[in-house]
């Protein structure tokens, strides 16, 4: 009985996994696909697509476009996350509970919505759509996420550090620089990396807020619609990969978060 | 190092409502060790914060050595401070941990190296200056806050309630080491504490506290003593307190009490007809017949064993006595015994 209840936990578990993973298991497959187009029965391996994808000059740009937009728009998030939970920790001013939720808030806001009035404002004042449009957007995505990894990381233990460092004769800036930083610096990490990770797979702001420079997920985007070939499943397994590698990368930081005495 | 003299003029602290620090006037000798006793929310911590410049008073001053200190940022004031909790930084190895107020003070690199080892071997740490914060243990990690705080040859040395997350043991091991340390520094030392028995080991003066009030101030054996009042009496160890009240006779004045009339030994705590308290040590009382001072038969409701002696609370007519008798008196629950005092121990506070 106890036997014939494991089997079905285990076939219940190898269903629910092969449903979320086949497809990226199939995509992975076939960019290693002998063939003009990514269809059963596989042929191969070859490493051909790979080689097409370096040299896709479109596609390259487009991958160069998505580090610096992921870059550019997670360091932002991530400074803009770090003095906005500094300041309400540390400072506690009036309202703070109301400051704390307007600042996650946008979490709840469709990214349709964001891009729509972003495209809108940037119309009314006359800038034309861009990449630097696009880091905006990125960035008012992933401010709410960076402030809540990063304040969810401030102690009143670490305010005590802050304190003895003062007491020991050092200026703000050095308390700072000195302690602040580097005890928080797991908590940036990890907002900064899963900044990073939303900004580089995300699709609807960097779509609406592009037009001749665009990042990674809108050329597949367009690449897709001329055609499948196995080019693309190569560049999306390498989009996969990268997230994942960031995902796993992330998970460490906070593991060890938890370990800390402080 | 030379301690500086702290002198405390009419400080309060309000936070809203609430009185934390009421009118404090307190005097404290360059290079002694004073210990700030109180129970929690009497005001001991805002107090040590404010000498520390953490907290801005809401009224008074704080001279140190002569200069007023009351609004100096931590930073710039001749105080440092060894936390409860020791805030040591996690980031940093022990030596680096130590280091932190010299280069802040821009001292040389050689000389910040030999300075660090000569605080490090001052508190029994030689040799660990390498050392990860994270590896050491309770007891180490308070040797690491006390040099770190030291190792600037601070004139007065803030400590908040320093022992108060160690066990017992080690707490009296500590308490004979910031002793030693003390003495040989020279530096001023403000110890903050709820711990009656710590303040007695370590103080050349105690200052106990209540309700943001002084009770008491002075040497330890004279707070413990002769308490000026009945909150002291019952704060700094146990103690029995008996209502009274003032009376004049033949040979001068005397105090009426449940437990019989009570000769005043010195001066009088108030004319003839005011009420006042007595109060007598548990270990004051005898169960042998020795005081000069009979207080009547009692019975012996509950004995415990305590080591040292033996706890008893004994019913005379409606009070109940604490005493602690000596082992060579064995005593019995429900025996009755001739209670008698030494009217020298006797000490009169008035009423509240």
């Amino acid at each position: 009985m106890r036997r014939l209840g494991s089997v079905v936990a285990y076939t219940y578990l190898a269903l629910v996994y092969g449903f979320i993973f086949l497809p990226v298991v199939a995509l992975m497959l076939f960019s290693f696909h002998d063939g003009l187009v990514p269809v059963p029965p596989f042929r191969g391996p070859t490493l051909h697509w790979y080689a097409e994808l370096l040299r896709d000059e479109r596609m390259m740009d487009a991958l160069r476009n998505s580090v610096w937009v992921g870059l550019t728009s997670s360091a932002l998030a991530t400074a803009l996350g770090f003095l906005a939970a500094y300041g309400l920790a540390r400072y506690r001013p009036a309202g703070a509970a109301l400051v704390r939720g307007v600042l996650i808030a946008p979490i709840a806001v469709s990214y349709l919505v964001i891009a729509l009035g972003l495209s809108i404002g940037a119309n009314e004042l006359g800038v034309g759509r861009s990449l630097t449009l696009v880091v905006v957007g990125h960035v008012v995505i992933n401010l709410p996420l960076a402030f809540a990894v990063i304040s969810s990381q401030m102690s009143p233990a670490q305010e005590r550090l802050e304190k003895a460092a003062r007491d020991l004769g050092a200026s703000e800036l050095r308390v700072l620089a000195l302690v602040t930083v580097p005890v928080l610096l797991p908590g940036l990490l990890a907002a900064f990396a899963l900044s990073f990770t939303l900004s580089w797979d995300e699709f609807v702001i960097a779509f609406l807020l592009t037009r001749f420079d665009v990042t990674l997920p809108v050329e597949i985007w367009s690449s897709i619609r001329t055609g499948l070939d196995p080019e693309t499943n190569a560049v999306g397994t390498l989009v996969f990969l990268l997230s994942m590698g960031l995902l796993a990368a992330t998970l460490t930081v906070f593991s060890r978060l938890r370990r800390r005495v402080v | 190092m030379r301690g500086a003299r702290v002198v405390i003029e009419g400080l309060s602290k309000r936070y809203g409502e609430v009185t934390a620090l009421a009118d404090i006037d307190l005097e404290i000798e360059a290079g002694s060790y004073v210990v700030i006793l109180g129970p929690s929310g009497s005001g001991k911590t805002t107090l040590l914060s404010i000498l520390g410049g953490f907290t801005h008073p809401s009224a008074g001053r704080v001279l140190v050595d002569g200069r007023d200190v009351t609004f100096d940022p931590p930073a710039r004031r001749p105080t440092t401070t060894v936390f409860q909790d020791y805030a040591l930084f996690p980031h940093m190895n022990v030596g680096r941990n130590v280091a932190f107020g010299l280069a802040m003070r821009k001292v040389p690199r050689e000389e910040r190296r030999r300075r660090v080892e000569e605080v490090l071997a001052l508190v029994g740490l030689e040799g660990a200056a390498d050392r990860d914060v994270a590896t050491l243990s309770g007891g180490q990690r308070q040797r690491v806050a006390l040099a770190r705080a030291l190792v600037v040859e601070p004139p007065v040395l803030l400590l908040d309630e320093p022992l108060g997350a160690l066990d017992l043991k080690l707490r009296r091991q500590m308490q004979d080491e910031l002793s030693r340390i003390q003495r040989q520094t020279g530096t001023t030392f403000v110890h903050v504490t709820h711990d009656q028995e710590e303040a007695m080991a370590l103080a050349d003066a105690v200052v106990v506290l209540s309700h943001g009030r002084i009770e008491d101030h002075g040497p330890p054996e004279r707070v413990y003593l002769r308490p000026a009042s009945r909150f002291t009496a019952g704060f700094m160890g146990d103690s029995n307190v008996i209502e009274g009240m003032v009376v004049g006779d033949a040979q001068g004045l005397a105090v009426e009490t449940a437990l019989g009339t009570i000769p005043v030994p010195g001066e009088a705590p108030g004319a003839p007809g005011s009420r006042v308290v007595v109060s007598i040590r548990p270990e004051h009382l005898r169960v042998d017949g020795s005081g000069g001072l009979e207080l009547g038969h009692g019975r012996v409701r509950e004995r415990h064993f305590s080591g040292t002696y033996q706890r008893c609370y004994v019913t005379v007519g409606d009070l109940e006595l604490m005493v602690f008798a000596p082992l060579t008196h064995r005593l019995t629950a429900g025996q009755t015994v001739a209670l008698s005092v030494d009217p020298a121990d006797v000490v009169l506070l008035p009423p509240d």
